[in-house]
């Protein structure tokens, strides 16, 4: 399956995960082949240049400020939504996400900000 | 009445179908880029209808959302008519809110009806009508569905008071309570420009302050005492809700979409693997995505030049007997000289491009059309991140292939003004449909088996030359960050035959109107420069000529490059705009007189076989038309979108200096690998 592709890619950037996010833990939650939700300790949220193709997760918060963040808000990234991550571009930047029956691109550094959970963990707002 | 919506939701086409004008629509977010007015008459009415360019919102992000505001507050239309994509309900609706808080008197055209309804959803329409307090009309664009029932709705409801107050969003108590503490501040300010306080409220706590303050306030003295009242009222609030008063905002308003959409649309179960995404499994496949990006575009370059060289023999045949027949007819004299190797060699000479120039059009409007172009962005913004660019740049470099003056335009797109200046300065550098007949000539005459690979070359070469001098650009003149890329991918769509006709005989019209006037005034004066000062009542040999003499004296600074005068003369006439380098070239070399014997090659080719030009110094001259000076108009568009007189002269100059200096390169390399091709 090609989109267990996107695996390498969240490796590499686990390790630096970005300052001001909720980093992700050393064992990767959902690294290994299929989606552990069970093993991920209550509502843990990732960012969303983490998840893989295929992910179907749901928006938690958005860290940042500024136009981006309104731009995501206005694009209908709310806390809340749901999203399905379709595809990472060839050159691993951007990714293609699912929301509100629309797709949209987002860079790999800008969904850094976007915070989500799987929908096992998923806690009330 | 003002035409508001989305990006890619559909405006220009509705636009077009209301005023059966001819504006140019695309699959692609950004298409409109300024606003353009449209008159028509419906029941003994005249409506005035404004299409004004794509808005996620109305938070003034970038240039075209500012300008959507501006229309909207200033002008203050007395009617809106909003454009939704019935495919993307949820978000295009968060613009609807938005509008309905300002109290615009509003109808909504729900566009894409077809494929709403293809996605098993079914709208209740009269209810959705109660819940957001305004007509909805169902449209289909291109097929001019629904087009009267709206023109009925924004008649009808034209003379009533715009139906605000009676539906809004409830932000929770916390926020109400300070809205309505703003917006008794404001009232009186509010109240002057006529809108509704309680939107003027909120819109200072979201933090829309460079305009509205000043609007809010008629005397600075108190909008520095409105500004503390605001942030006293945004910080209670953010202590509040820890996720910032912005998400809170966005959150309620969603909150009520959504709402509003269960009650009024069912859905049947969809496949949510769409047909787009089918298609995007192998367009924007891991392997294959960027492979068959770069076929298509070689593709369409070959295409360019083969197609395009099927009519071309029978019109260069056409152009020679009306300068056969000319020539024969006429009292040998200056008016038959006139006419003969000025008008029709000049524009007879350009006349020749049109199918190379139809088929580029044709084939980058079914890029815009499909929805292929946000994909190329998609593709590519990894790579144009990589150089300081942005995604969306990509969008008007590939229009720089067809004209530099929309290309240019459509740098509006960006949201970022460091972004949209690198863009500017470099889109020049692509290589733009009117340097085509420049290549066609010099590499079908000059590389007559190789022409469609050299030509080929020469564009990745702009494209090369783009990439280093934007990365250039980026790491010093312009070192600032740029914007976040976030970017609407539309699903595919089949292109209409008359939106891509449409296309095409819009730039033929264009180009056989830019031969009507600017070439043939260039010709003209080429011809005369070259005619005169006349040597006993007849042309002067051409060297002596007033053309010859500007010729000598650009000489010594393209000596090294290898060309001749006339190619120096060229150049100088291409400024005016590209294809005039051809056409000058026709007149300097005096075809156009008569038809030749063999019609293996053209008159122009084969007088520039004769004229002792080698293939390397055609090489480089054809590297100097692509990167030196944009044209007049395009010097003229920059002009107008930086707003600066240094700017535009740097990126004439810059270009300049690059292209001589590649030339020169091309002419050293080449000479060093053994001269002659």
């Amino acid at each position: 399956m090609r989109h267990r592709f996107g695996f390498r890619f969240f490796r590499d950037h686990a390790d630096n995960a970005a300052s001001g996010c909720t980093p992700a833990p050393a064992g990767t939650p959902h690294a290994g082949h299929g989606h552990c939700h069970g093993r991920l300790a209550g509502a843990e949220e990732i960012p969303l240049g983490y998840c893989r193709e295929g992910d179907e997760i749901t928006i938690r918060r958005l860290a940042g400020h500024g136009p981006l963040r309104r731009r995501l808000l206005e694009m209908g990234l709310v806390p809340g939504t749901k999203v399905r991550v379709v595809k990472y571009a060839p050159l691993k930047d951007p990714l293609e996400c699912e929301i509100k029956g629309y797709h949209v691109a987002l860079r790999v550094t800008e969904a850094l900000s976007v915070l989500v959970t799987f929908p096992a963990t998923e806690a009330p707002l | 009445m003002g035409l508001v919506g989305n990006p890619n939701a559909g405006k220009t086409t509705i636009f077009n179908a209301l005023t059966g004008a001819r504006q140019k629509v695309g699959n692609w977010p950004g298409v409109t880029i300024e606003k353009k007015e449209g008159l028509l008459r419906f029941r003994d009415r005249d409506l005035l209808i404004t299409d004004l360019p794509g808005a996620y919102s109305l938070s003034s992000f970038s240039l075209e959302e500012t300008l959507v505001r501006d229309f909207l507050l200033n002008e203050r239309p007395n009617r809106i008519l909003q454009v939704v994509d019935g495919s993307n309900l949820e978000r295009n609706l968060y613009l609807t809110v938005q509008l309905i808080e300002m109290g615009l008197s509003l109808v909504i055209a729900l566009n894409m009806y077809d494929e709403l309804q293809d996605k098993g959803l079914r709208v209740n329409l009269p209810l959705l009508q109660s819940l957001l307090g305004c007509p909805i009309v169902p449209t289909v664009g291109p097929k001019g569905y629904g087009m009267d029932p709206l023109l009925a709705a924004l008649v009808e409801g034209e003379d009533e008071a715009p139906a605000s107050g009676g539906v809004h969003v409830h932000y929770g108590p916390e926020l109400e309570e300070e809205i309505a503490r703003l917006a008794q501040t404001v009232s009186a300010a509010a109240q002057r420009h006529a809108i509704p306080a309680r939107w003027l409220a909120l819109r200072l706590l979201e933090g829309d302050r460079e305009a509205l303050v000043k609007l809010a306030c008629d005397q600075p003295e108190q909008a520095s005492g409105l500004q503390a009242q605001v942030d006293a009222a945004v910080q209670r609030l953010n202590r509040l809700y820890p996720e910032g008063l912005e998400t809170l905002i966005a959150d309620r308003r969603y909150g009520f979409i959504a709402g509003a959409l269960q009650e009024a649309v069912t859905r049947s179960i969809i496949d949510r693997r769409e047909f787009s995404e089918k298609i995007d499994r192998v367009l924007t496949h891991r392997w294959l995505g960027l492979p068959l990006f770069i076929a298509f575009l070689w593709l369409l370059f070959q295409a360019t030049f083969t197609f395009g060289a099927l009519p071309m023999a029978g019109i260069e045949a056409l152009v020679g007997w009306v300068g056969g027949m000319l020539g024969s007819v006429l009292p040998t004299g200056p008016l038959r000289d006139l006419l003969v190797d000025g008008v029709v060699g000049g524009v007879g000479g350009v006349l020749v491009f049109l199918p190379n120039i139809l088929i580029l059009f044709l084939g980058i409007s079914l890029l815009e059309d499909t929805g292929y172009m946000a994909r190329a962005a998609f593709l590519m913004d990894k790579l144009m991140h990589a150089i300081g660019l942005h995604g969306k740049s990509f969008i008007p470099l590939i229009m720089g292939f067809g004209c530099g003056v929309p290309a240019i335009m459509a740098t509006r797109t960006l949201e970022s003004p460091r972004d949209r200046l690198l863009t500017i300065l470099i889109t020049p550098l692509m290589s733009c449909s009117a340097r085509l007949p420049v290549y066609v000539l010099f590499a079908g005459t000059f590389f007559p088996r190789r022409a469609g690979n050299v030509i080929f070359l020469l564009y990745i070469f702009g494209v090369l030359a783009a990439v280093v001098a934007g990365k250039l650009l980026s790491l010093t003149l312009l070192r600032a960050k740029g914007a976040p890329f976030v970017m609407e991918l539309p699903p595919y769509r089949v292109p209409t035959a008359r939106t891509s006709l449409l296309h095409m005989w819009d730039r033929a019209s264009q180009y056989l109107r830019k031969m009507g006037t600017i070439i043939l005034a260039a010709s003209v004066v080429v011809w005369f420069l070259g005619a005169f000062p006349r040597v006993d009542g007849d042309s002067p040999p051409a060297a002596d000529s007033f053309i010859g003499q500007v010729g000598r004296a650009l000489s010594p600074a393209l000596e090294p490059l290898g060309f001749s005068w006339q190619m120096d003369v060229s150049l100088l006439a291409g400024l005016v705009a590209k294809e005039v380098v051809v056409s000058t070239m026709g007149v300097l070399y005096g075809v156009g007189e008569e038809a030749p014997a063999d019609s293996e090659i053209s008159p122009l080719a084969a007088a520039l076989l004769d004229s002792g030009i080698t293939p390397l110094a055609a090489l480089a001259f054809m590297v100097f038309v692509l990167l030196y000076s944009p044209c007049l108009a395009v010097i003229t568009a920059i002009w107008r979108e930086t707003g600066s007189w240094r700017w535009t002269l740097f990126s004439v100059g810059y270009q300049t200096v690059l292209a001589w200096g590649a030339a020169f390169l091309v002419v050293k390399l080449g000479g060093w690998l053994g001269g002659n091709v």
